[in-house]
């Protein structure tokens, strides 16, 4: 396994991805344009790790490539392009976005070929009053069939914030399964409850939520979730 | 240890609980049965503290102290523990932390992670459970049966004083309603001061634990109390039968 970092200092624009990779992708108050083609049959994972970032990311899959990201970002205004342009690729794409300022964040996820499959969620958690905003459009061209797109988005509010999702599908071929979803709100009151009762303050409870959450249900390897770990330790004190 | 004095409850119009009493004496198991809409778990969350629950009017004392200002987590901390009917996976903790921080929010000078591990391995070695539960995310996955021994798992972590077995029967198989019994059996025998306030539809389940008292409820109060054989008699005249054989009697 092939294994890349990036950083602030690194020079990369274009990345081809021509054996199985592994990238951690560290980037602060930083705006970078990245293209990274993953090519046929390859497998990439991605780690990132942003703060105050207004990062411009294209992947680009080939036939069969399969990609896992797990983005951990605070104050983001990226826009993530995914642009599925082989036959058999898949994308799994997790990002947690904690929201200490404002955030516009932005995914396309462009599915160009048939038998291709995305499945992105995004946790948000808006610790300000300003705006966290979470755009995804997913594109289905109308030549592309037995495609599976899924969008599922979350925003928790901590303290009345500004918050929106806008969840698009634009479906051009009915031999496909798309499905999304948005959530805004606050944590759920049964949660708490259920929490409360077995003595656990509310300051530990949110703690505990606040972590699951962007955690999120990703199956993260030992040494990967201990780096999550110290990422919202560091940001969030969680 | 508990009693509930003249609790009233109402949602809009409706009365839930009416005037409802009970005393629960240290050491105790109590069962409350009864058709459904009775009030019986409106009855555990009030005394659990929900916060949608809150209106009520009465008193709720515990060892002696009103506890009806106290928080959900309060109450929790001074020993009440309330199996739920239908607990909730949550996304993101794990069952180990979630218990391990629940155990230190009691205790966190006399907590010792090495004893922690030790006594949640053989919790779950007596429930039958898989030991790679501990580390997955608190009930996401589990089966309804799973749920409820997780919730008795929590019990004999957390070692209460005082236990609301709300329907715990309910989504259990008939080895895994052993299994659940024998573990509170057990824990109520290691623990003999702790009260059960059990809340059950059918007396299946109180052939493996024994009641000292049954309560039959109706329209918000009790109605009728005997001891098992009350349970045995709801069994087999049903509800509205067996609240016919004799003049009504309240218990307080």
């Amino acid at each position: 396994m092939n294994k890349l970092l990036v950083g602030n200092k690194d020079k990369i624009d274009d990345v081809i991805i021509t054996e199985d990779t592994e990238i951690e992708i560290n980037l602060s108050d930083i705006d970078k344009d990245i293209d990274i083609c993953i090519m046929d049959g390859m497998c990439l994972k991605v780690l990132e790790f942003d703060n105050n970032t207004q990062n411009n990311i294209r992947y680009i899959l080939k036939d069969n490539a399969t990609v896992i990201v797990n983005k951990f970002t605070v104050d983001s205004n990226d826009k993530v392009n995914i642009v599925i342009d082989g036959e058999g690729a898949t994308i799994n794409f997790y990002t947690a976005l904690v929201n200490k300022n404002s955030s516009n964040y932005t995914q396309n996820i462009n599915h160009n070929k048939s038998y291709t499959s995305s499945n992105v969620i995004n946790h948000g958690i808006n610790f300000s009053q300003d705006e966290l905003k979470i755009l995804v459009n997913g594109k289905i061209d109308e030549n592309s069939k037995e495609v599976e797109c899924s969008q599922d988005n979350k925003i928790i509010d901590m303290n009345g914030g500004k918050n929106s999702i806008e969840p698009n599908l634009l479906v051009d071929n009915n031999l496909i399964n798309a499905n999304h979803s948005a959530y805004i709100g606050k944590f759920d009151r049964d949660t708490i409850f259920y929490l409360k009762s077995r003595g656990l303050d509310e300051e530990t409870i949110n703690k505990l939520l606040v972590r699951g959450f962007l955690m999120g249900t990703n199956n993260l390897d030992e040494e990967s979730f201990e780096r999550v770990e110290q990422f919202l330790t560091n940001y969030i004190n969680v | 240890m508990l009693k509930l004095d003249k609790i009233n409850f109402k949602i809009e119009d409706r009365k839930i609980l009416d005037d409802f009493s009970l005393d629960v004496e240290d050491g105790k198991i109590h069962v409350i049965m009864g058709p459904n809409g009775v009030g019986k778990s409106t009855l555990s969350n009030i005394i659990m503290g929900n916060d949608n629950y809150k209106d009520y009017t009465g008193t709720i004392t515990f060892n002696g102290e009103k506890i009806d200002g106290l928080s959900v987590d309060e109450r929790s901390r001074k020993g009440i523990f309330l199996a739920m009917q239908n607990p909730i996976a949550i996304e993101g903790i794990t069952n180990s932390e979630f218990l391990r921080n629940a155990l230190t929010s009691r205790d966190s000078k006399n907590f010792s992670l090495f004893n922690f591990i030790k006594d949640v391995e053989k919790s779950v070695d007596d429930l039958k459970m898989d030991r790679s539960m501990i580390h997955k995310n608190i009930n996401q996955g589990a089966s309804g049966g799973e749920r409820k021994k997780n919730e008795v798992l929590q019990i004999k972590i957390l070692k209460p004083s005082f236990i609301i077995l709300d329907e715990l029967d309910s989504g259990l198989d008939v080895d895994s309603l052993k299994i659940v019994c024998q573990n509170i059996v057990e824990y109520k025998e290691q623990n003999p001061n702790t009260s059960i306030l059990m809340i059950t539809h059918y007396p299946r389940i109180l052939k493996y634990i024994h009641p000292d008292y049954v309560h039959m409820m109706k329209d918000g109060k009790i109605v009728k109390t005997g001891d098992y054989s009350l349970a045995l008699q709801i069994e087999k005249y049903g509800y509205s039968d067996t609240n016919d054989i004799n003049e009504e009697e309240n218990y307080e």
